[in-house]
């Protein structure tokens, strides 16, 4: 009796201690936010911005709030994030703590729908702004129409171009936090070394092709341009001579044409010429560039960060024009109130947002990260003007283009049908046949066929 | 039913809940999804029928994939037991200096999948890499190991070969030792040299535990999907591209994060591993009712 008694009660506390493994963890206490070192960095910025972040919002409480953003910046501008986070929880007056949870692109694809719908997800999402229109139609974030009345922030300080991104049928659903475009970076010591003039940064692409071609020394390992396989789209270089992939509202498909096929036998005809290494890749042409053995290629502004600290002497410049005009695709993130957000919620919300818009704030993350400054109050600033590359990058960004930010099938497209079609013209395959195909396939997504 | 029996259902308790919680649930959960239209959103979904495999049949990324799985799959076990057995024969003396080796031998298997791949990409990188630099100081060019075609999955396997056959050494050396003695020093008697003696009295002695090895590492290969993300995700033009990998392409990676459609990619996976591990299993069961 005494043996059975006893192995019942074992077997029930080997099912209690399974169950208890599968029980939610307790809410955490606010934590203690931000490290010493860089809360003492970052203190001037903290306080020139306390003032404007102290009065956003048309509330002041005075009860503790704990709010959480998920995001997707796993590299060094995530760094950037946590300290500037860090002082805000640190400096605001408002009993705000704000938690950051940064994970992988596809961890936060994945486990964002079910966290919102289950009321386990953030307060609010840092994403990008081509993911509006997927998360205002399956109901994951809400409107935030009155974020500039209710912040009293003057929303014609703000390039208005970079303001439209964060809307949807008219409806605000996002408070922009940085904008960037594709720009040609250039090593102005291979250029010297070529006999080009460094501070001249080829304005088109018959320049961009010329020095391409002075600046490989393939013997020594040194090559003119970067052109990635897997870089996604070079939808900039069709644009330029008047070709396009697909129309913003993906009923089009601009693909198979003859501006596009000119396009492509130019590019052919560069790596034919040996101007890039064959079969590169992205990440590697960033190393590349970083090592001094490239001497120009396309990239975002995440990399002026890694460039500045290296030492590397280099310009940075607008994607060249072509026949018909210079064009860029146009990205950005933007701050998303998640679904589920009560008034307390939406409060400490719009006061960390209104932080964030705040000139400190938009200049530290410029200056520190590369990204274009889109606040006329931060472009008058004299330490941004002082900013050589800052300036570029800002000047280069007004050739902004939306590149299927609306279709819901966009990443599809760049992953099914440029980046194959890259790869084959770019190896040297025949490029009406791959236009062809690609167009075809391009055909199959947008349900044209 | 008896009381110790009552006992015997309360101690499984705990396996069985974990077994329906994370195994069976889980198992007719994919079922179902990849009966629906669901996306990652999980909105509006409902029933399809059998149209997400209906598209499978028509869709020719999935049989590259498959061919891409069954290739790597093929080359790989094969590969990785066939140098473990090599490696056993060679230090089947058990000296000091052998347990070194296998130690050294084991110890890639202990480290990530990721950040061993992350290191050979490095290495073998064609504009950056050190192997590329060192062979081209003495005059030999070597070709883009994972960016050309008809290298890269060869490169992912040798990666994984690489990475994995330590631990298939492990065990089979493990077993190996536990071969009586009295049966080699029989073997000696009979005139059997090293050789002989391997072949005719270590593999039969292990015969169990290399088709342990070669049913897990068979199950393993055919969800390969770390490497690959990393050495080459999945290019050049889907080369490399297996069936994990396309399901995570399509269900999480691009748009319209198709959950319904990769996990009807999964249940086919599913049972394309049951499959083959039937037949190998079935295989293996009658050699040794034969013997």
């Amino acid at each position: 009796m005494k043996k059975r008694f006893a192995g019942g009660l074992l077997a029930t506390l080997l099912t209690v201690c399974l169950l208890a493994g599968c029980g939610k963890a307790a809410e955490p206490a606010p934590a203690a936010t931000g490290s010493d070192d860089t809360a003492s960095a970052q203190t001037q910025t903290a306080a020139d911005t306390k003032d404007e972040a102290a009065d956003a919002g048309d509330t002041q409480t005075a009860e503790p709030i704990t709010i959480s953003f998920w995001c997707n910046f796993t590299g060094s501008d995530g760094d950037v994030l946590r300290e500037i986070v860090a002082n805000y929880n640190e400096t605001n007056t408002d009993n705000v703590t704000v938690e950051i949870d940064i994970m992988d692109y596809a961890t936060l694809q994945s486990k964002l729908p079910t966290a919102i719908s289950t009321g386990t997800g953030p307060s609010f999402i840092l994403a990008g702004v081509e993911l509006i229109k997927q998360y205002k139609e399956n109901d994951m974030i809400l409107p935030i129409d009155d974020f500039w009345d209710v912040t009293g922030i003057d929303k014609s300080n703000f390039n208005a171009n970079v303001l439209e991104k964060s809307y949807f049928d008219g409806t605000q659903y996002g408070v922009p936090m940085q904008y960037n475009l594709q720009y040609l970076y250039y090593n102005k010591d291979l250029f010297a070394a070529a006999g080009l003039d460094p501070e001249k940064a080829p304005k088109t692409m018959d320049e961009l092709e010329a020095a391409a071609v002075a600046c490989t020394d393939a013997a020594n390992g040194i090559y003119g341009i970067g052109l990635p396989v897997n870089y996604g789209n070079y939808v900039e270089y069709l644009w330029a001579n008047g070709g396009d992939v697909v129309s913003t509202d993906g009923t089009q498909n601009f693909l198979n044409s003859e501006e596009n096929i000119k396009t492509l036998t130019w590019m052919q005809d560069l790596m034919k010429k040996g101007v890039s290494p064959e079969g590169l890749d992205a990440g590697e042409a960033d190393t590349m560039f970083q090592a001094g053995r490239l001497a120009m290629y396309t990239s975002g502004p995440w990399n002026i960060n890694g460039l500045n600290q290296l030492g590397i002497n280099y310009g940075i410049t607008a994607i060249p024009a072509g026949s018909a005009g210079a064009f860029a695709p146009e990205g950005g993130c933007s701050w998303m109130l998640a679904k589920g957000a009560d008034d307390a919620v939406r409060s400490a919300a719009y006061k960390f947002m209104a932080y964030w818009l705040s000139d400190g704030v938009l200049k530290e993350w410029s200056n520190r990260n590369g990204f274009p400054v889109w606040a006329d109050t931060v472009l008058a600033d004299p330490e941004i003007q002082a900013n050589k590359i800052l300036a570029d990058v800002s000047e280069a960004s007004t050739i902004g283009r939306d590149y299927h930010l609306q279709l819901d099938c966009g990443s599809q497209i760049d992953a099914d049908v440029m980046q194959p079609l890259m790869e084959r013209v770019l190896r040297g395959d025949d490029v009406a046949t791959c236009l062809q195909e690609a167009s075809d396939k391009l055909d199959e997504i947008l349900g044209l066929k | 039913m008896k009381r110790n029996q009552k006992l015997a259902y309360l101690f499984i308790t705990p396996s069985l809940l974990i077994l329906i919680v994370f195994v069976f649930v889980p198992l007719f959960s994919a079922f179902f999804i990849s009966l629906t239209n669901m996306d990652i959103y999980m909105n509006e979904y409902h029933l399809i029928g059998f149209e997400n495999y209906q598209r499978m049949l028509e869709d020719s990324r999935v049989w590259n994939a498959t061919k891409n799985t069954i290739v790597y799959t093929a080359i790989e076990v094969p590969l990785q037991i066939f140098l473990s057995l090599l490696l056993l024969f060679l230090m089947l003396g058990n000296t000091r200096f052998h347990k070194l080796l296998r130690t050294v031998f084991y110890l890639p298997y202990v480290c990530s999948m990721t950040a061993i791949s992350i290191m050979w990409s490095m290495i073998l990188n064609k504009n950056s890499g050190m192997v590329a630099y060192l062979l081209a100081k003495i005059g030999i060019q070597i070709p883009n190991l994972l960016a050309t075609e008809g290298y890269a999955m060869g490169t992912v396997i040798a990666v994984s070969v690489w990475k994995n056959f330590g631990y298939t050494l492990t065990l089979l050396t493990a077993a190996a030792l536990g071969v009586s003695g009295s049966l080699y020093e029989a073997a000696e008697i009979d005139g059997a040299g090293w050789f002989a003696r391997f072949l005719h009295v270590t593999i039969p002695g292990i015969r169990q535990t290399i088709l342990f090895c070669l049913v897990t590492t068979l199950i393993t290969a055919l969800q390969v999907f770390d490497q690959i993300y990393v050495l080459t995700q999945g290019g050049p033009l889907f080369s490399t591209e297996t069936l994990v990998g396309y399901i995570f392409e399509r269900g999480f990676r691009a748009a319209p994060f198709d959950v319904g459609y990769a996990t009807s990619v999964a249940v086919y996976l599913f049972f394309l591993i049951a499959l083959l591990t039937f037949i190998l299993r079935r295989y293996t069961t009658r050699r040794e009712e034969e013997e």
